[in-house]
């Protein structure tokens, strides 16, 4: 039973996101900002954080960077999401571990949720 | 005298007879006087007096008496017999004709009769000596009734006569005067009319009349008249035969020569004789019978042309200084008609030779008098070119004031009528312009040249000029006024410049666009408002207008006198000159910074909003996929069935804002590739397996494959092989196959993508690649689809350095070609 993190402005990204990952069995935390991850207990940390390559306010790629360069975080896999998908590049750059297109399909969503925790795993 | 005699002399009839008393007085005055006496008494009487015998013999007569028959005394006719005295006179009447003794008065008085008073020419024979005298004889009777004498009373009235004849003759030289002067005025044939002359000349005045003309140093016989036409016949032929010689000392020459008069009142022997006239003038003078000659000269300007000839002949009738007045007279009037005639005929030949000139000016010449506009004007003369010009006859502009005025176009007629009328008050002349309506409506603009007539006080009277046609020319001018105002007008910058791009024209749209005013742009170079980077490209539009072509909608950029750049819309043309020859440009700019602002804003919009749309879409397709999965699980065949449909639509829903958001990404130039090296081999196989998976119809073959590396951007060349096995399965609807191939030739790869659907037309297959071009016809449905699938796919494949074209055949099928290069 895994604990995904989802870092999403959209509550209705958010919603649908929750759902699918619910729907196979994993436990979601929905945030709109890293705020929460970086004062979290280590018990408290997910296995894997689907992150929106556009928030408001704040660039995912910089998020992800801060994530990658944080001791505590830098284990946890990162599923950089955009509409853009010629984003990809730039964000796996940015030290994401995989890229997903909006919209996206939910097999696909949940074949890279699978094989991104079990590589952490 | 005899009153208080004793004689009683009493008027009788014939029939009645006298008794002679013999009265007492008488016979007193016989004892009285003695014949001596009575002889005295009778010769102071103041007239004269015979006494005849009825034999006629006189036994009496006085002074007078004696001397009015020609003798010198009474002495000499006393009891002479009657032969003798006779001998002595010819007696005339008043008509002229000879008086025979019968019927003398003193004959008939003889005769018993008592005859009326005569007025008898008493012509002495050997002298010249006429005499005329009013006649009276009355006869004495015995108291028989028988007569025993007569007494002729002669009273001379001798002046009285040459002053009644002085008058009759002056009354018929004026009469012949006036009617010759009528006739010579008749007509300006003076030919015609001095020969008209000779009829009332002959023989009224003269027996002959004849008229010389001097015809260059030549002179012809212009008429000869006689009341007999053989005698004219023989003067003709005998002017024929012996023309007048001009050197000839006397005569015709010599009133040629010196210009004055000749008169021979009376022609005798002796005078001929002295003359130094030829034997045969001699001649000709005694067959004419020539008693009298007159010749006159025809003087024009002191020069003679000709000379008339007077002859009395038959008439014997001599020729005084009266009748060469009148013949002088008769001269001056010829001379004035033929020099009339001679005027006239120059006028006449100016008139012609003017009219000629006049008739060749391509425009209506005219005079008129009196103040333009008020009712004093007329035409005096319009030239008859006004026919041709308006269709008025020359009658129309000349019957009343200022019809020139009346058919001047309404419009016009204020102006032109002050204008005209200043020029004549000024006295100055001027040009004015205006439209005259032709008598079939037809407009015709014209210019009038006018210069004003002036009296010899310099007060202003009438006006002369020519008007001439400038229809042609003022409507070219009204239409470049046009023209020019409608280029002035326009909002569009439209500037005009020569072959060495120095500027010619600049309209205030240009002023307005590009801030320079059109004095500082004039002669300058066009290059002053072409950016740097587009100064090759302005090169090179010229070249294209050299060659007689132009460039239609050029979007490119210009700098404005403030630095600013700015997206203009330009058509460029060539100008050419009448021959065709280009001798320059002309161009309309249209500032479309704003219209390209808002296609930025639009595109940037486009991409926002797509983007912006896929946020939602992934949440429906969340659930939507959760939904499936859970109804998988449950196994509800109908929710599923629903579901698998509701995803599609989401996934063309998804496609279509791709499609957008990959335009507003071409268009804003911000479509990046990210190029890698991959396997096109690999790619097509896997898109070929993905795309089967959504049709259930069709059947994709993969006839031909090669496992080549190419470098390119793997999504969006996947993206083009969907677009086109996409369009292969929605334009093929009623076929089963679509067949794929990919070969390599030369440095290249191409594949192929071949449906056999409805097909594409020539006229479309040249427009499928365009933006928002949709394949569409009447009959057909049209297909979903925004219709930039294809444009999205060139773009993609143009900018990999690529191709893609299309070959087709309408209701058969298409075969797209997509080639890209290797390495």
């Amino acid at each position: 039973m895994s604990k995904i993190l989802v870092i999403d402005d959209d509550s209705g990204i958010q919603d649908a996101l929750a759902a699918i990952l619910e729907f196979d069995g994993h436990e979601v935390q929905l945030e709109v900002s890293d705020e929460r991850v970086l004062t979290m207990e280590d018990r408290e940390l997910p296995d894997l954080i689907i992150l929106d390559l556009l928030l408001s306010g704040k660039d995912g790629k910089t998020i992800a960077k801060g994530f990658k360069n944080n001791d505590r975080l830098k284990h946890i896999p990162i599923i950089m999401l955009s509409a853009h998908p010629s984003a990809q590049q730039s964000a796996l750059e940015s030290g994401a571990d995989d890229f997903l297109a909006k919209p996206f399909d939910m097999d696909v969503l949940l074949k890279k949720v699978r094989s991104n925790l079990k590589d952490d795993r | 005298m005899l009153q208080n005699s004793g004689l009683d002399i009493k008027k009788s009839s014939r029939h009645e007879v006298k008794e002679i008393e013999v009265s007492d007085e008488y016979s007193n005055l016989v004892n009285l006087a003695s014949k001596k006496d009575l002889e005295i008494i009778f010769s102071q009487v103041g007239i004269g007096i015979t006494v005849q015998k009825p034999n006629g013999e006189l036994m009496f007569a006085n002074d007078i008496g004696a001397k009015m028959i020609g003798f010198k005394s009474p002495g000499e006719l006393i009891n002479i017999p009657v032969k003798k005295i006779m001998e002595k006179f010819e007696v005339f009447g008043e008509d002229g004709g000879s008086i025979p003794i019968e019927a003398f008065p003193g004959r008939r008085a003889l005769m018993g009769e008592s005859p009326k008073e005569m007025v008898l020419k008493f012509k002495i024979k050997d002298s010249k000596v006429e005499r005329w005298a009013s006649v009276k004889a009355t006869p004495v009777f015995d108291k028989d009734g028988r007569v025993i004498f007569a007494i002729n009373t002669f009273n001379d009235v001798t002046e009285k006569k040459r002053v009644e004849i002085e008058l009759r003759n002056s009354e018929a030289r004026l009469k012949f005067l006036t009617k010759a002067s009528r006739v010579l005025a008749s007509s300006l044939d003076y030919k015609k009319t001095l020969k008209s002359v000779a009829r009332l000349a002959v023989p009224h005045i003269a027996d002959w009349y004849a008229i010389d003309m001097l015809n260059n140093k030549e002179v012809e016989l212009l008429v000869v008249a006689h009341v007999d036409p053989k005698k004219v016949a023989w003067a003709k032929e005998l002017r024929k035969i012996d023309p007048v010689d001009l050197d000839a000392p006397n005569g015709i020459a010599n009133v040629f020569r010196s210009g004055k008069s000749e008169i021979y009142p009376l022609v005798t022997e002796e005078l001929i004789k002295a003359s130094s006239v030829s034997k045969k003038e001699i001649e000709v003078i005694k067959k004419l019978g020539l008693i009298s000659v007159m010749l006159v000269p025809i003087k024009i300007r002191g020069r003679v042309v000709g000379v008339i000839t007077f002859v009395s002949a038959e008439s014997k009738r001599e020729f005084n200084k009266s009748d060469l007045e009148l013949a002088e007279q008769l001269a001056g009037r010829a001379a004035l008609a033929i020099e009339n005639a001679s005027l006239y005929k120059k006028v006449e030949e100016e008139k012609k030779r003017l009219s000629n000139v006049v008739a060749n000016v391509p425009g209506v010449v005219w005079e008129a008098y009196g103040e333009p506009g008020s009712q004093e004007q007329r035409m005096a003369y319009v030239s008859e070119y006004i026919i041709r010009l308006l269709g008025y006859s020359v009658k129309d502009w000349t019957s009343r004031p200022n019809f020139w005025l009346s058919i001047v176009h309404p419009d016009d007629v204020e102006e032109t009528l002050k204008r005209t009328k200043e020029n004549f008050r000024r006295g100055s002349g001027g040009v004015v312009q205006f439209r005259w309506v032709a008598k079939d409506k037809r407009v015709v603009w014209v210019e009038a040249q006018t210069a004003v007539i002036k009296n010899s006080e310099g007060k202003s009277v009438g006006m002369r000029g020519v008007t001439v046609d400038i229809t042609s020319s003022k409507e070219a001018e009204l239409n470049n006024h046009r023209l020019a105002a409608i280029v002035e007008s326009s909002d569009d910058a439209i500037i005009g410049q020569d072959l060495k791009m120095r500027i010619t024209n600049w309209n205030l749209g240009a002023e307005k666009l590009y801030g320079y005013s059109a004095d500082e742009m004039a002669g300058k170079s066009i290059l002053i408002i072409v950016p740097r980077d587009k100064k090759e490209e302005m090169r090179e539009i010229m070249e294209v207008i050299r060659l007689g072509e132009g460039v239609d909608h050029l979007e490119t950029t210009r700098i404005t006198k403030n630095g600013r750049m700015i997206d203009v819309s330009l058509t460029i043309s060539p100008l050419k000159d009448t021959s065709g020859k280009v001798i320059g440009a002309s161009g309309i700019g249209r500032d479309i910074s704003s219209s390209k602002e808002l296609e930025r804003r639009k595109d940037a919009f486009i991409g926002m909003a797509s983007h912006e749309l896929k946020t939602p879409i992934t949440s429906i397709k969340a659930y939507i996929q959760v939904l499936q999965s859970k109804y998988r699980q449950s196994r509800d065949e109908v929710a599923l069935k629903y579901l698998d449909k509701t995803n599609d639509q989401l996934n063309n829903l998804t496609e279509l804002v791709n499609d957008l958001l990959d335009l507003s990404k071409i268009q804003t130039g911000r479509l990046e590739l990210e190029k890698q090296q991959f396997n096109l081999g690999d790619l097509v196989r896997d898109t070929v397996e993905t795309m089967q998976g959504l049709t259930q119809r069709h059947k994709i073959y993969l006839e031909g494959n090669e496992n080549v590396d190419i470098v390119g951007d793997k999504n969006r060349i996947g993206q083009v092989l969907i677009n086109l096995i996409n369009n292969a399965i929605k334009y093929s609807p009623e076929a089963e196959k679509i067949i794929l191939n990919v070969f390599r030739k030369g440095n290249k790869v191409t594949f192929t993508v071949k449906d056999f659907g409805i097909g594409i037309s020539r006229t479309h297959q040249k427009r499928i690649f365009d933006r928002f071009y949709r394949a569409a016809g009447k009959s057909e449905k049209t297909f979903p689809g925004l219709g930039i699938g294809l444009y999205i796919s060139s773009e993609i494949v143009r900018r990999h350095g690529g191709n893609i074209w299309v070959e087709s055949v309408k209701r058969r099928g298409s075969t797209f070609f997509v080639s890209l290069p290797l390495r």
